[in-house]
């Protein structure tokens, strides 16, 4: 499991676990759907008009059996992009520890990108909620600048709740940095 | 009878064409399938969602592979 391969450090305490709005995997699932309907879509067309196709000689009847395995073969395919679409969906992952956001972006299969940044580092976080679908279900875009130039920015998309993961970053960098600052001023 | 298949008019072989599509079929699909069960067991967060997926993903596909088969060999 994922959570075996990322090391949290000693009493590091994960805050919020989220990945994007259901509206973005119900929208990408829905095309895949298209997909899988496209044969039978198509073999209605035929059957209600089956004068067009006079000049081919095609009758549905004589081919039963190349049809339901082209049928066949057209939804495993439709369904292997489906699965395709759920695996980037859930394995692309926020986790929100008390002292790091850790950003997993699952582009494809073999495109996986796993980002690190530090609380402290972080300097500005904004939310942006573009939209009357977004503003109806509240899902947005999260933007955030950091410090380090070698970590440098990061922004998601299709977040759900943007404001109230604005506000618990927020917590968790004030928190953070009173932290870090009492045990400066202790040294 | 008169045989109104346009196959037969182009003379393609269908039987083998039909045979070589399941073959490939089967092979991307052991590939892939391959690979969906490595990213769910690797990186999947809840093992039971992972599980569920891995389930509902079998589940789905081997019944229409087994009709693929049959009507293959129907064909051949």
């Amino acid at each position: 499991m994922l959570l075996d391969h990322i090391q949290l450090e000693p009493d590091e305490k994960v805050l919020k676990t989220l990945r994007k709005h259901w509206f973005i995997i119900v929208t990408q699932l829905f095309g895949t759907f298209l997909m899988l309907l496209f044969p039978f879509f198509l073999l209605f067309l035929i059957a209600i008009f089956p004068q067009a196709l006079i000049t081919i000689d095609f009758s549905l009847a004589h081919y039963t059996a190349i049809i339901t395995f082209a049928v066949a073969g057209w939804s495993v395919l439709s369904i292997m992009a489906g699965f395709v679409t759920w695996t980037n969906y859930y394995l692309d992952l926020w986790i929100i520890t008390d002292r790091r956001i850790i950003l997993v972006d699952q582009v494809h299969f073999f495109n996986r990108n796993v980002s690190i940044f530090r609380l402290e580092r972080l300097q500005d976080i904004e939310f942006t909620i573009r939209g009357i679908i977004p503003t109806l279900l509240n899902f947005g875009t999260i933007k955030a600048q950091t410090a380090g130039s070698f970590e440098g920015n990061f922004k998601t998309d299709g977040l759900p709740d943007p404001r109230g993961i604005q506000d618990i970053i927020q917590k968790a960098m004030d928190h953070r940095l009173s932290l870090l600052h009492s045990i400066h001023n202790i040294n | 009878m008169n045989d109104l298949s346009p196959f037969k008019s182009l003379n393609l072989p269908i039987d083998n064409l039909v045979m070589l599509v399941f073959y490939f079929i089967i092979g991307i699909y052991a590939i892939f399938s391959a690979i969906l069960y490595y990213h769910w067991k690797t990186y999947g967060t809840d093992i039971k969602i992972s599980g569920l997926t891995l389930i509902i993903y079998f589940i789905t596909t081997i019944p229409l592979l087994i009709v693929m088969g049959i009507m293959a060999f129907i064909i051949s």
